[in-house]
């Protein structure tokens, strides 16, 4: 008897144990919202039966223990296991295998799982996006002022979310599950296209605020546009004062900015402190719309600046500005010259240290440049197919006229190579550190296998480094005006990789490195090839240091 | 003699059964601490995934081959399953399958062989697949890289290498040191506190 017991004890325990980590959970599920049923927590793990899935539109296929899911082209295929004498889907692995977020709520066992969006976009009337998941989009005009507002039922924006929108167009998360787009204005007979009402990618000619529409269609090959009538937009009359075009974010508090105050304004920096009323929702943002400008993007938040807006009080500011967008507070700092910007949280506080970049005379006659010709020698860099254009080449060309236009304009320059040479990447700018050099310029071609419609130019600058940032800018705003190129503003080379570009890593001054267009696109090509383009380049570096240094 | 040998089992029965008790108690109380306690206050050392026994990359009869996407200049990366053939090798299935879809790289630029030892992944490749690309496409080589060895939970950094030399450089950046793995879940590597355009 007693051995009997003695045997039955680890059963016994492994019995509790298991009772006691299972646990019912709920599932919040894109547009299908709350699912309850057979839906379990073991830890952080979240378990589901296959009927489950299939309810919102997976198709899974159970067999020998396994269950393969497949949603649209991906698929994955995990290990089932027996919950509650059922066997059941592991959810959360599913969702990692097929890249999609989830996230189990702070105070409940619930998972939320929304589809990310990858894109959206709103250009000249046309609205389209992207997602991870189908989603459920819908169209509304509201009045009071008149917006047309489409709601993205079921989908989340993420960081990565790329966004273009024009025409005063706005985004915000209106709902935990719900994406908003805002078009200010009516737009007359706007509608989806037929076939939209759940899809995970749609493109769709709403027309312009006050034009017409003129046609639709729909990207989701499943669902083509077909003829029929359209679906009637859903009008909302009389509404509420609270503007949605102002106001069309309903995630977090809305908190509130002000007075801005200066601290102190020194030669190398200016501190600045916006006052909270309370905690910042989300990281804030910002944006460099032109050199010496700078955006600050404070999310739910609006101003209460009084009459301080215009009037600025640190002399390194010219005029303060502030505007909305959505449910984000803009402030637009206008400075007497380019500086960087480095932002931290403080208790009630946003602390804003301008750092300005040291120029001495402020006078591009007499600083040391180092220009850097990207690759040489066996390093071709990018090539085409053929290899009838090569980077090293490119590079060589337009580093040479870079040089000789900023003799020109008197300063000194040092090639890292003036021939079709090999030089180690660490020796580049082990040239530019031994000779003290002002600038570190290096000229760079790109290419993207993946895409080859990709076009335009890129400057890059180091990690975090707010000065470097600031000289890409200053360069990269100068090469926007000539290139003829798109441009792609400027990038932490930590986008490419964590450790960033080797050659700006080593520069021990201000360094950018130059991406002038894509050698595997071929109006990218045809243009970079032409020698307006080559002295366009060299002329805009020249200009952007200039405008760097303050002197233009 | 008999009554004498027999004396002690009562107490030492009732010891027994009372411990039993005990532990009965005990196990149940656990459980229901378990059970009432969110998952989310447990530490994230003690989670299970935290400290789940890893496989080497020999064991593996599938893995996750990494599809990279590309918008214009912004890659982002999604994953497929995929066998692994027989006698064949986990690392070099999943690095070569992501290869595969990465129209810069050769055709012929193919992971050979690995070795991993310590949590060191050293990939030998082909001739082929030392030469340098453009940024964006090294971002994407690396980047894809990074994430299909993350998967092996015995690997944390790799080296690329020909003939057992490593190699230095795709292009612009410095990989001499060796690359550290993305895990999945994890985020990609930095970008600007800029929002970008």
């Amino acid at each position: 008897m007693r051995r009997l017991l003695l045997i039955l004890v680890p059963w016994m325990a492994m019995t509790a144990a298991g009772w006691g980590q299972t646990r019912s959970a709920e599932l919040f599920f894109t547009y299908f919202g709350s699912i309850r049923d057979h839906v379990f927590r073991v830890g952080d793990d979240c378990y589901v039966t296959s009927a489950t899935l299939r309810s919102v539109g997976w198709q899974v296929e159970d067999r020998e223990g396994t269950a393969t899911v497949r949603v649209d082209e991906r698929r994955a295929r995990v290990a089932l296991r027996r919950i509650n004498d059922a066997l059941m889907v592991p959810l959360t692995e599913v969702l990692s295998t097929l890249s999609i977020p989830a996230k189990w709520e702070a105070t409940s066992n619930t998972l939320d799982v929304f589809a990310p969006l990858n894109s959206v976009r709103y250009e000249r009337g046309k609205l389209s996006f992207d997602s991870a998941l189908p989603v459920k989009p819908t169209i509304k005009r509201i009045d009071g002022p008149v917006r047309t507002v489409i709601d993205i039922e079921g989908a989340s924006l993420q960081p990565e979310t790329r966004m273009v929108l024009q025409d005063g167009a706005k985004i915000g998360q209106f709902k935990p599950n719900v994406v908003r787009v805002v078009i200010p204005g009516d737009v007359p007979n706007a509608v989806l296209p037929q076939g939209s009402s759940v899809t995970r990618s749609l493109e769709a000619n709403l027309g312009s605020p006050n034009d017409p529409p003129t046609n639709t269609s729909n990207s989701n090959d499943e669902d083509p546009p077909r003829g029929g009538t359209p679906i009637p937009p859903i009008i909302i009359n009389g509404g509420s004062s609270s503007s949605a075009l102002q106001n069309p974010i309903a995630n977090g508090p809305t908190i509130t900015a002000g007075p801005l105050t200066s601290s102190s304004d020194g030669p190398t920096t200016a501190l600045l402190s916006l006052r909270l009323s309370g905690q910042l929702s989300g990281a804030p943002t910002f944006r460099r719309p032109e050199p010496s400008v700078l955006e600050i993007v404070l999310p739910n938040t609006k101003f209460d600046l009084g009459d301080q807006a215009g009037s600025p009080d640190p002399l390194s500011v010219e005029s303060v500005a502030t505007s909305t967008e959505g449910n984000s507070a803009v402030l637009r700092l206008t400075l007497t010259r380019p500086m960087g910007l480095e932002i931290s949280n403080a208790p009630g506080a946003l602390q804003i240290r301008l750092l300005k970049p040291i120029v001495g005379n402020g006078k591009l006659a007499g600083k040391l440049v180092v220009v850097d010709a990207g690759h040489g020698g066996h390093d071709s860099g990018a090539t085409t197919p053929a290899k009838e254009l090569m980077e090293k080449s490119m590079t060589l060309a337009i580093a040479k006229l870079t040089a000789q236009k900023l003799a020109e304009q008197g300063a000194m320059v040092i090639m890292t190579r003036k021939t079709d040479e090999f030089i180690p990447l660490n020796e580049r700018p082990g040239i530019a550190n031994r000779n003290n050099a002002d600038f570190f310029i290096s000229i760079h071609i790109n290419s993207n296998g993946l895409d080859s419609r990709s076009r335009g130019g890129i400057t890059f600058y180091h990690l975090h480094d707010s000065i470097c940032q600031v000289l890409a800018a200053c360069i990269q705003s100068e090469i926007k005006k000539v290139s003829g190129l798109p441009s792609l503003g400027t990038w932490s080379d930590g986008k490419i990789y964590n450790s960033g570009f080797a050659v700006l890593r080593g520069a021990r001054m201000p360094a950018v490195l130059i991406e002038c267009g894509f050698i595997n696109n071929a109006a990218d090509r045809k243009r970079m090839m032409t020698d307006d383009f080559k002295q366009s380049i060299a002329g805009a570096v020249v200009d952007g240091l200039k405008v760097y240094l303050g002197e233009k | 003699m008999a009554k004498s040998k027999q004396a002690p089992k009562g107490p030492s029965s009732r010891a027994v059964l009372t411990l039993l008790i005990l532990g009965i108690l005990g196990l149940g109380a656990i459980a229901a601490y378990v059970k009432l306690t969110p998952a989310d206050r447990i530490p994230d050392s003690l989670r299970a995934h935290e400290s789940a026994p890893t496989r080497t990359t020999k064991e593996h009869t599938r893995v996750k081959i990494v599809d990279p996407h590309a918008s214009g200049p912004n890659i982002d990366y999604g994953q497929h399953d995929a066998p692994v053939p027989n006698d064949g090798d986990a690392v070099l299935t999943a690095v070569n399958g992501f290869l595969d879809q990465v129209p810069s790289v050769p055709k012929d630029a193919r992971a050979l062989s690995a070795d991993v030892k310590d949590g060191i992944a050293k990939i030998q490749f082909a001739n082929s697949f030392e030469r340098s690309y453009g940024s964006t496409d090294e971002g994407a080589i690396l980047q894809g890289l990074q994430r299909a060895m993350g998967q092996f939970k015995d690997v944390k950094k790799f080296y690329l290498e020909i003939g057992g030399r490593a190699i230095d450089s795709l292009g612009n950046v410095d990989i001499s040191e060796g690359i550290e793995v993305i895990r999945a879940g994890k985020s990609a590597p930095t970008t600007s506190g800029e929002a970008q355009p």
